[in-house]
């Protein structure tokens, strides 16, 4: 095992491309291993067979001619390559066929099996004690006590050699390693997307997941995602339509108690029984609208939000309150119109019961519509600000408790919000007050329309 | 109740026993003879001889939709649903299968008395006999107001907000055109909804000047509503049916 120590990286890609750049890095050793070792052998093998002709024709034509005349004949043999002289007494090199060049001897012998009759000696020998390369060196004994020597001036095979076939296999490595990194990466971009859509599962909209394409794991993966998707949807409407049930039905019996209390003749017993039942049909309503505005169909119609804004500003006024409207007289954005006039009048609603000098105020900034309530009552704190935005939850004042209700109020206008692609902004006024604004796209896309 | 000497007579479709007795009871003592039925069936037998029905919408077999179809397609007798669904959709099918009205459980009785009143006069007008026989849809100067759905819109196609008040006077002024209607007239149609249940005249000015200002917002359209001092008001579009 790895283990997980800080080299090994976390995500899938990094992970793949290490062990791809391990198993690069073993082919790599081995094969320079190999091919060097490969190469050495055709290298001295081929070295062996030159020398063998050209010693074998050196060694006929020196025999031929007049000893006098075979000192200066045998050094015109020399070429660029190979350099030979004639030796008469002790070679300087010493007997024997060093372990080294016994591959080169063997295939001196074998390609001219003349030479077999005569006394060879070879060695592999550096020309100065630093250098790397080491050059063949040799002597043949043609007559008693007359050799012809020679040395080779192409190093044999040996570092630079191998160090070439390394440059070689490593750029070739890091080719495969490179491609091989941008192949994972590609391989890998269904399962990083993968990841980051199943993020998503259980924000708002469904994410729906490719099954058609990606390999067969992954796609199985998608499965399970969208059937796990289904359930958990087929749970959370069964839930919805339970709870809507109950509503419904219970607006039967309060139909009926409303009627009822029409016999109770104490004045203030009826008044009171008449409120109870007026707050309870809010609350029910209050339910009924979240659940309804959390799956809302996106019939959206060109509406004019400055007649809508004013109109909700109107109704208050109706009833006693002074709702001022700022904006201009005509904004046409794409909205569901019920919903979003339940959504402003219940900001409205709150900027009245628990704020003071409450306006409406409506602007158009670049492709959005921004429809601010705001008042001047004490606000909600900052650290309140998302709470509030949740479902079922209250502020805990003592002014909230004046106005029993379920807490859905702005989970209402959040959810209208979102139909609509835009969101709910609250904000702190100075010095006091509370700013919530509805900003919603002007234009939806084609096809929702 | 009485408009013209004649007695009202109300079928009330409830499948719930109990709710059905107390409605009954609450209508007949405001002055309508009343006869609840449970189920669809049991009231289509005898379905001609009223002049007003009030249905619920969740009934069993037959729904109150369903109903309310098959009464559209034999009388234009006015309908009143009560509902205990409240959903902006709900109330839309309600009233494009023809409905005249559309109220949610629990109904306040005193407001059932008065959309029933308000549906019948209505019904009684002879401009408003019209509006049962025409389409749901009226035009003028290029806008358009439907008003099984309760919607207006401009030239431009954009829907214009207005108040259920404000839209019951457009009605009357779009069922009138080119007449001087006093404001009486206007007060009578629109007295349900009136705002802050101040039923004088003054409120129907409110009214007027509000509709005249959002009609405004649209070039021409403050013309549409001309004041006649002292007298009320005349529609000036061009209404086409």
């Amino acid at each position: 095992m790895i283990g997980r120590g800080r080299l090994w990286p976390k995500g899938f890609t990094g992970r793949v491309t290490l062990v791809l750049a391990l198993a690069v890095l073993v082919q790599f050793l081995a094969g320079s291993l190999l091919m060097g070792a490969g190469e050495t052998h055709i290298q001295r093998q081929h070295l062996g067979k030159r020398i063998a002709e050209q010693l074998l024709i050196a060694k006929r034509v020196v025999e031929a001619v007049a000893p006098s005349d075979r000192v200066p004949l045998l050094t015109s043999f020399s070429t660029i390559h190979l350099q030979m002289w004639l030796v008469e007494g002790e070679p300087e090199i010493g007997p024997g066929i060093e372990s080294d060049a016994s591959e080169i001897a063997q295939s001196i012998m074998l390609w001219e099996p003349e030479l077999g009759d005569h006394s060879l000696r070879l060695a592999l020998v550096r020309r100065s004690p630093l250098d790397l390369d080491r050059h063949l060196k040799g002597a043949l004994e043609i007559d008693e006590g007359v050799w012809i020597a020679f040395e080779a001036n192409e190093p044999v095979a040996g570092w630079t050699a191998l160090i070439g076939t390394s440059i070689r296999v490593g750029i070739v490595a890091l080719l495969v390693l490179g491609s091989a990194a941008v192949l994972v990466r590609t391989l890998s971009a269904p399962l990083r997307r993968l990841s980051s859509d199943a993020q998503l599962i259980g924000t708002s909209a469904r994410i729906s997941f490719d099954e058609q394409s990606g390999p067969l794991e992954l796609r199985q993966v998608s499965h399970a995602l969208n059937s796990m998707q289904d359930r958990i949807e087929g749970v959370m409407n069964q839930r919805t339509q339970a709870l809507m049930a109950v509503g419904h039905d219970l607006r039967t019996p309060l139909a009926r108690l409303r009627l009822r209390i029409g016999a109770i003749s104490d004045e203030q017993d009826c008044a009171e029984a008449r409120a109870d039942i007026d707050q309870m049909t809010r609350m029910l309503q209050e339910l009924l609208d979240f659940f309804e505005t959390g799956d809302l169909q996106k019939d959206y119609q060109p509406t004019d939000l400055s007649s809508l804004c004013q109109t909700i500003g109107e109704k208050f006024d109706d009833l006693g309150f002074d709702v001022r409207y700022r904006g201009p007289e005509r904004a046409i954005v794409d909205a569901l119109h019920g919903s979003l006039t339940r959504a402003i009048e219940n900001l409205a609603d709150n900027a009245v019961k628990y704020g003071r000098d409450p306006t409406i105020s409506l602007a158009l900034n670049g492709g959005c519509a921004i429809i601010a309530v705001e008042d001047r009552g004490p606000g909600i704190p900052w650290a309140d600000m998302r709470r509030v935005m949740q479902p079922f939850e209250r502020l805990d004042t003592a002014r909230s408790d004046r106005y029993p209700g379920m807490g859905l109020g702005l989970s209402i206008v959040v959810n209208v919000a979102e139909a609509h692609g835009g969101r709910l902004e609250l904000s702190r006024l100075e010095p006091t007050g509370l700013r919530a604004a509805l900003i919603i796209p002007r234009k939806q896309p084609p096809e929702k329309l | 109740m009485q408009f013209n000497e004649r007695i009202y007579e109300i079928a009330l479709v409830e499948d719930d026993g109990a709710l059905r007795t107390l409605l009954t009871r609450h209508i007949r003592q405001s002055g309508f003879p009343i006869r609840g039925y449970a189920t669809a069936a049991e009231f289509r037998a005898s379905a001609e001889r009223y002049d007003l029905v009030i249905l619920d919408v969740m009934l069993p077999g037959t729904s109150g939709l369903d109903l309310c179809r098959w009464l559209r397609q034999r009388s234009t007798v006015p309908i009143i649903f009560i509902s205990a669904r409240s959903s902006h959709t709900d109330r839309i099918v309600g009233l494009e299968l023809g409905a005249d009205d559309y109220l949610v459980k629990p109904v306040d009785p005193g407001e059932l008395v008065a959309r029933i009143r308000s549906v019948l006069r209505r019904h009684e007008q002879p401009a408003g006999r019209d509006t049962q026989d025409h389409s749901a849809i009226a035009r003028f100067d290029g806008w358009q107001i439907d008003r099984r759905r309760r919607e207006l819109f401009a030239p431009d196609g954009g829907r214009l907000s207005i108040s259920e008040a404000e839209f019951d006077l457009l009605n009357v002024l779009v069922d009138m055109p080119q007449r001087v209607i006093g404001r009486n007239t206007l007060l009578e149609h629109s007295r349900d909804r009136l705002p802050g249940r101040d039923s004088g005249d003054r409120s129907v000015d409110v009214l007027v000047s509000r509709l005249r200002r959002k009609l405004g917002s649209v070039e021409g359209g403050r013309e549409l509503i001309r004041t006649v001092r002292g007298v009320g008001y005349v529609f000036t579009g061009q209404v086409e049916r």
